[in-house]
């Protein structure tokens, strides 16, 4: 404990530019509220909580330095301090254990900040003064950090920027936070130990700030030799720089089949067909790949299974008798308009920008319906909203803001509720029918207030300083801001998203939380995306098309020696479970059996399905229980969270005994047919592996598979085993 | 490996029933095949549904068809000969068809024609036929699906109706492709009547049908869904880019695995969807402009009703646009953006509201004590804006001033319409625009602001708002409110039977402002030879009122259409009387009407003879507030009818009550029917008559149709304050003691005979020991000897009441008073 003591002083310097200036008290905001944090006294499991803790709150994290004092000082007064015997003060007490304490005791009587805290107390524990400078900024003394072979140690200082102007040491009054211990550690004083090789990112937090560094702890060099590999484009550019970085090499190119099958699956949300795969892998072109590309991004199955992904997102749901604006029509008006938006190559900016000004019928005004649809409520609640509403556009979580400061974010109460305002307004009444709901903004609404103060909070975009110019409806200024092509928020959300779904994985992940403490895992990477895509005026093909034809995208899953362990870098494909929607169409297309769905004619494929109910649509709903038991959305919540690809022993048994493939292998579909077309027992097992993993089976594997069929090779028997085996490959599940 | 296999087999019933769509609604007409005719020509039609025996006479609404020819059909049978099992609600089933000619006129008005049926006993409930411009032909689609496609399309001429049947009980959903001739630069216009010909009680979205314009590639060229004009029915229109062909599309919105009949009108014809300025000054020419056509605007000068409604321009198109004819002259917007149009009220102000922020402003003096009514018309003229209007101050400074009042929408009585319910909105546009009273009460400079409260505006938003006193108005409804607002013969249906009357109830509204309290006297309009109104005086401020219609025994049997004028006792006192009807053709969930047809006066028919009379002697004392009044009746039975007959009330007067019909079964002639007064009952004479309506076992009397309901002769009836009022204190009583309870009278008017008095409430272990006191004019105390046993229940007890009854003119009324105590305590 000495010695930890003796680093504390060392580490506790005085302030940077703020030296020779007389002795004066410890200031509240400036020492004795970064005691508190730095203690944990204000932490959510202690003091901080929403109703405090053994009698005493404070404000989380000290989000309420004003509410702070008065607790601490005014509160119950002469219980907390004691000015007159500082010593005898209870915040003291408690703190060095003295007296029974659940939290423990937190530092010692010989501490900087017992002593800090005593000062304080004895300079008559006074509030601060109008010139006491603020906290405006942190900075860290070094933004990433390397690692040689896996070893190594370094420190990490922090500094707080002050409102005027002056710099100060708070390295020993931060706290410290590691996104991935196993590789990197940082201890309270900001000292640094690299474990296993990878990368991760380091953050100290301070008053209402946190800022990051990044560590990367190479492997040994020992045998490592970058492969050089081609960059098709700029997206292998910054891929492959991170990955060289790391000391990762990225695997093979993927082979033509793995490529047709991924790109099919990925872009038209269907397996190839046999005669799609002939015609690729006989085509000897060099740009074949390209021309795929370009082929599934000009078809309109590229478009409906957006408009799928768009209105999962989104919460598309219906109900005849729907009781809260949110009838069938209503979700088919929405669901069709995304869908021509898609068709119609639609800028995404003025895609989005159509919902959030939108007004009128939710009947006959499609994109309306983000306001009805995003809720399912039966009364619109601007708080709720207005924090999907930057979950799905910004990919910002703000919801910790409507109590207190964010805790690991940059957004304060100020801006939670100033981003409320532009739904303060939004109103809905009754249509001129019963399905129908009219959406409108009330101009005359006030705005949000701020719990903490009382203070009417206009409407003001996310970062700003100063509300949007008022009068009128302010979504407008909402939209403009946000679909502009300046707002990279808005820009690295989408391309981050497009990512995500293409590659399996997001830049930044989970995709809807953006975050200074979840930092993109390949900051250039995600910055030149968001800037192509603004540059190609928010077009999704041309974003989806730079993807497809990156090495990158056309990587192999087969992982190299040094990849095997790379789970965010993008060193080889991920392999991705098929979308719950995507699978049944899968089977469908492969089977020849349709699967219809309720409320939907016969025919419709599930890339265009979404639930459809009697009465209300607040969730969790499905619709069907296949998509319920493959992960589909419940479409409960807008949280990228709800779809689930994780494999399930239920998803195993539905598929090995359930009715889904087992109704569809005996049935009148294609496998009768092809056993009837076809020769040879060996010509069936080839279009079977054709049909279902869009490749020849290898010798081995037709050798055991002809095996099976015996000498009645037309009984279709076995090759219903045969197909039912390979339906139920991970090969067929998973697109790799 | 081991693989389980499941066979399911499957089996899909195939449904018996063909063609359309069937209300399953306390109605008697279900089904009008076909719906739709072209005028200037004879259609054949048949009509189905329930308690349709014996057809004499279709009635219409409107001038312009006639039906000839009427001809009763066997009854439907199901494909194995049986009757069709498809339950009507009241429990009868659709199984009787009649078919008749109808004859179009030339000159018939487009649209909608309402119509009823007087059978030989009955006027049913309400159907409807639509008369369109052009040919009809019919679909045809005898096999499902089978012109869904470019390649499978029926060819069609232009200008052309074609009735079609979206078909619903398939896996998929229907699509009706038609092929037309195209010229390039030449319109084509589609309209669609689906909503506006459907009938279903319980509807959802099979009605809401969408349609497209492809070009010969299957390119879309138009589409549309709904729209401000036709709401759910859909309209599209397009200038054709090329020679050749071109398809219409129809299907529905939302898949649907219902049947439903629709018209598309296939045309060359122009399709504006809105009127600039909407309306005109009644009686003069007013040029308008006809907008979102997509060939481009263009004027027509109109000719402006007379009298102040709405009306329609056709144009050569099958359905309207609709404007205002309004006693007094348009102004127009200011065209300098922001700055108000000087206004002289009153007038019909006009504008578009063609930008998101676009504010119109009309300003105008007012003085303090002035009644103006602000009505907006909009959506209701088919503007695609959701009007919103703000009055506001206009101070020294000439800025805008405070705002005084605003308005968004409307409730449908602002905008005058009555008698149904329309919870969601129920397909009136009206409910979007704003209508409302202001009382002035400051002298001074206003500003009527005119703004799209869903912040969007454009070409097509145009607005009138009509700025006059409001005028005193009383509207005559005949309630429907039987089942979900459907309609029920039971309380519209006025067929009198010859030598017989009938009464029903109507419900009296004023509009919106309408100040008129007076009495008035009912003056029937257009009845048929041999009926007459029985003359009433209607009390002021009275909501409902009865109306009874006698017909002579040698009244011909036939029907007409009335209307019932409010004539006020005092004539310097003017109102306009409209009559009105609003029945639900479409219902949505819960009763809530989403399609009406809305008539402006009933139709009144003269039936065969009912199979018996009421007779009764007029009540010669009042029924009392609290009290109760049995009154002899009896029905006089013509020769060979033995039915059972149900009796009631044919209106009852506010506060008075029957609490059950009084049934006399077969071979039963007499009953008494028993009148209750509520506490607070008016003390008032009002009409009294006993209507009643023979029983079946087979449709609910409640729905009333194939009932036939005759009203005994006019009567009156008094309801009086308690001739006595009784009070007592608390008595104490041991058990096993006998005691005398001593109640103090109070007389409030001469008793009309002795009254016996029962003391009633007495907890159990206590009687009275007989006998009763009787009760009689001038005694200022009665007393019951009570008697409490050994078990008598021991505490205190307060509900303690008297009933004193009394006979008079062999009629026995009961008035109920008094409110006692009694404890029962131990024995000593």
């Amino acid at each position: 404990m000495l010695c930890a003591l003796l680093c504390l002083s060392l580490f506790f310097a005085p302030q940077v530019g703020a030296q020779n200036k007389p002795a004066k008290a410890p200031s509240f905001g400036q020492d004795v509220m970064p005691v508190l944090f730095r203690a944990g006294c204000n932490a959510g499991p202690c003091h901080g909580a929403a109703r405090g803790k053994d009698g005493f709150m404070l404000s989380l994290f000290g989000y309420d330095p004003a509410g702070d004092y008065y607790r601490i000082v005014e509160d119950m007064a002469g219980r907390r301090i004691n000015t007159a015997v500082p010593e005898q003060s209870l915040l003291l007490r408690k703190a060095i254990g003295a007296v029974p304490h659940t939290g423990g005791k937190l530092f010692d009587d010989k501490s900087e900040y017992y002593a800090t805290l005593r000062r304080w107390i004895a300079a008559g524990a006074p509030d601060d003064a109008a010139d006491v400078p603020d906290t405006v900024g942190l900075e860290v003394s070094k933004s990433s950090f390397v690692f040689e072979g896996g070893a190594g140690k370094d420190a990490l200082r922090v500094f707080a920027l002050n409102s005027d102007g002056s710099k100060r040491d708070v390295t020993t009054l931060a706290r410290y936070h590691s996104n991935n211990a196993s590789v990197a550690k940082i201890d309270e004083n900001g000292r640094i130990t690299a474990g296993q090789a990878g990368d991760t990112n380091l953050f100290a937090r301070f008053s209402r700030f946190s800022v990051g560094a990044s560590v990367i702890v190479l492997p040994r060099a020992d045998g490592f030799v970058w492969p050089n590999p081609p960059a098709a484009n700029y997206i292998d550019t910054q891929v492959f720089d991170r990955l060289k970085k790391l000391r990762i090499a990225p695997s093979e190119l993927c082979d033509d089949e793995t490529f047709l099958r991924r790109i099919t699956i990925d872009l038209a949300g269907r397996p190839p067909t046999v005669a799609e795969y002939r015609a690729f892998v006989a085509d000897g072109g060099a740009a074949k790949r390209a021309a795929k590309i370009d082929e599934l991004l000009a078809d309109d199955r590229f478009a409906d299974l957006w408009t799928a992904i768009w209105a999962e997102q989104l919460r598309v749901m219906g109900g005849n008798y729907a009781p809260d604006a949110t009838h069938v029509k209503a979700a088919d008006a929405f669901y069709e308009w995304i869908r021509r938006q898609l068709r119609t190559g639609r800028p995404l900016n003025e895609f989005v920008r159509d919902m959030v000004v939108a007004s009128g019928s939710n009947l006959n005004n499609g994109p309306v319906n983000l306001y009805t649809m995003m809720t399912h409520s039966p009364k619109f609640t601007p708080k709720a909203f207005a924090s999907d509403f930057s979950q799905v556009f910004l990919g910002v979580q703000l919801q910790c803001a409507e109590c207190h400061n964010h805790p690991s974010d940059r957004w304060n109460m100020d801006d939670y509720y100033g981003f409320v305002s532009f739904f303060q307004g939004m109103k809905r009444k009754g249509g001129v029918e019963s399905r129908e709901t009219r959406i409108y903004y009330d101009t005359a609404a006030p705005p949000a207030i701020n719990v903490r103060d009382d203070r009417p909070m206009p409407a003001k975009v996310l970062g700003a300083i100063e509300p949007v110019a008022q009068g009128g409806d302010p979504r407008r200024a909402l939209a403009a801001w946000l679909t502009s092509p300046e707002n990279d928020m808005f820009s690295r959300n989408l391309a981050n998203r497009i990512w995500a779904q293409m590659m399996g994985r997001g830049i930044v992940n989970p995709v809807d939380d953006v975050r200074v403490t979840n930092p993109p895992a390949n900051e250039p990477l995600l910055r030149e995306l968001s800037k192509r895509l603004v540059q190609s005026r928010f077009d999704l093909r041309s974003l989806v098309r730079d993807i497809c034809n990156s090495r990158t995208y056309q990587l192999s899953s087969r992982p190299e020696k040094s990849n095997a362990r790379d789970k965010s870098q993008f060193s080889h494909a991920y392999l991705r479970r098929l979308r719950a929607d995507v699978l049944i169409d899968s089977v469908v297309a492969v089977t020849g059996v349709p699967r219809n769905f309720n409320a939907f004619p016969e025919g419709t494929r599930a890339i265009d399905f979404y639930p459809r109910l009697t009465g209300e649509t607040e969730g969790p709903k499905f619709g069907d229980n296949f998509f319920k038991t493959f992960g589909a959305s419940s479409r409960a919540s807008i949280s990228s969270t709800e779809i689930k690809c994780a494999p399930t022993l239920s998803q195993t048994l539905h598929l090995s005994v359930g009715d889904t493939l087992n109704s569809r292998l005996s049935a009148g579909g294609k496998l009768p047919a092809l056993v009837a077309a076809k020769a040879t027992p060996e010509e069936i097992i080839e279009e079977l592996f054709l049909l279902t993993l869009s490749r020849r089976p290898t010798t081995q594997e037709l050798t055991d598979l002809r095996a099976l069929v015996g000498t009645d090779t037309k009984k279709p028997q076995a090759y219903e085993d045969i197909f039912w085996a390979l339906l139920n490959s991970t090969e067929f599940l998973f697109n790799h | 490996m081991k693989r389980f296999l499941f066979l399911v087999a499957l089996s899909v019933p195939l449904l018996a029933l063909t063609g359309t769509a069937l209300a399953v609604g306390p109605t008697n007409i279900e089904r009008t095949l076909p719906r739709t005719g072209q005028r200037g020509t004879t259609v054949e039609v048949i009509i189905q549904g329930a308690i349709l025996q014996d057809p004499k006479e279709v009635i219409f609404f409107r001038p312009g068809i006639r039906a000839i020819g009427i001809e009763q059909l066997p009854d439907l049978k199901d494909r194995n000969g049986g009757p069709i099992q498809l339950a009507l609600v009241g429990g009868a089933f659709m199984q009787q068809q009649m078919r008749c000619k109808f004859e179009i006129a030339p000159d018939c008005p487009l649209g909608e024609h309402p119509f009823r049926i007087r059978t030989a006993t009955e006027l049913t409930t309400l159907g409807t036929f639509h008369v369109s411009p052009f040919p009809c032909v019919d679909e045809n689609e005898t096999t499902p699906y089978t012109n869904d496609t470019l390649t499978t399309a029926v060819p069609v001429k232009p200008n052309l109706t074609v009735r079609g049947l979206m078909y619903g009980r398939g896996t998929r959903g229907d699509v009706d492709i038609y092929r037309v001739p195209a010229v390039a630069g030449q319109q084509l216009t589609v309209e669609v009547d689906s909503a506006r010909i459907a009938d279903n009680h319980y509807g959802d979205s099979e009605f809401d049908l969408a349609v497209r314009i492809l070009d010969e590639a299957g390119r879309e060229l138009a589409v549309n869904d709904d729209n401000p004009l036709n709401l759910q029915d859909p309209v599209a229109s397009v200038k054709l880019p090329r020679d050749g062909v071109a398809y219409v599309e129809v299907k529905r919105s939302v898949y649907q695995q219902r049947d439903s009949q629709y018209c598309v009108h296939i045309g060359t014809f122009r399709r504006p969807m809105v009127a600039f300025p909407a309306g005109g000054q009644c009686g003069q020419k007013q040029v308008v402009r006809l907008l979102g056509d997509p060939l481009g605007e263009f004027t027509e000068s109109l000719d402006v009703p007379t009298t102040p409604s709405g009306f329609d321009y056709f144009g050569n198109a099958p359905s309207p646009v609709t404007l205002r004819a309004s006693s007094y002259p348009n102004v127009l917007e200011n065209p300098q953006p922001g700055e108000p149009a000087a206004t002289q009220l009153p007038a019909a102000l006009n504008g578009i509201i063609s930008g998101p922020d676009e504010v119109d402003r009309y300003r105008f003096a007012a003085k303090k004590g002035a009644r103006l009514q602000f009505r907006v018309f909009a959506a209701t003229v088919g503007s695609t804006i959701d009007a919103k209007i703000v009055l506001r101050s206009v101070p020294a400074d000439g800025k805008p001033g405070k705002v005084i009042l605003e308005s968004d929408d409307a409730k449908p009585t602002d905008h005058d319409i009555f008698g149904t319910s329309f919870r969601s909105g129920a397909g009136l546009k009206e409910m979007m625009d704003p209508s409302v009273i202001w009382d002035c009460a400051e002298d001074g400079d206003y500003v009527l602001e005119v703004l799209d409260s869903s912040g969007v505006g454009g070409p097509l938003g145009v607005y009138r708002v009509e700025a006059a006193p409001p005028r005193d108005n009383l509207f005559f409804v005949l309630n429907s409110n039987v089942f979900d607002w459907c309609e029920a013969t039971r309380t519209t249906g006025l067929a009198v039977p010859q030598g017989g009357s009938l009464m029903l109830t109507l419900f009296i509204m004023p509009g919106q402002g309408g100040r008129f309290p007076g009495e008035f006297d009912f003056v029937a309009h257009g009845l048929p030879k041999g009926v007459t109104l029985v003359p009433t005086r209607v009390r002021g401020g009275e909501a409902y009122w009865p109306v009874q219609f006698t017909a002579s025994a040698d009244a011909p049997p036939a029907g007409a259409v009335i209307t019932l004028e409010a004539r006020p006792v005092n004539p310097a006192i003017k109102v306009t009387a409209v009559c009105q009807q609003n029945l639900p053709f479409i219902n949505h969930s819960g009763g809530d009407a989403w399609r009406t047809v809305r008539l402006d006066r009933f139709i009144l028919a003269v039936t065969e003879p009912p199979p018996f009379s009421i007779e009764f002697q007029p009540p010669s004392i009042p029924l009392v507030r609290s009290g109760g009044l049995a009154i002899p009746v009896k029905i006089v039975r013509r020769p060979g009818f033995e039915g059972a007959v149900s009796l009631l009330p044919g209106w009852l007067a506010p506060g008075v009550t029957a609490s059950v019909p009084l049934l006399l079964p077969a071979g039963k002639s007499e009953g008494e029917l028993r009148l209750t007064g509520g506490p607070n009952a008016p003390l008032v004479t009002s009409p009294f008559a006993i209507t009643g309506s023979t029983v079946r076992d087979d449709f609910s009397d409640y729905v009333g149709t194939g009932h036939i309901r005759v009203t005994s002769v006019p009567s009156l009836l008094t309801v009086a304050a308690p001739f006595v009022e009784l009070t007592s204190t608390l008595l104490s009583i041991r058990r096993g003691e006998r005691k005398k309870f001593v109640w103090a009278v109070r007389h409030n008017s001469p008793l009309p005979g002795p009254a016996q008095v029962r003391l009633l409430g007495l907890p159990t272990g206590v009687r009275i020991v007989e006998p009763l006191p009787v009760l009689t004019q001038g005694v200022a105390e009665i007393a019951f000897e009570i008697e409490a046993t050994d078990d008598a229940l021991l505490g205190r007890t307060g509900e303690l009441n008297c009933a004193v009854v009394i006979n008079a003119g062999g009629q026995e009324i009961e008035q109920r008073t008094g409110k006692g105590a009694l404890r029962i305590d131990p024995k000593l």
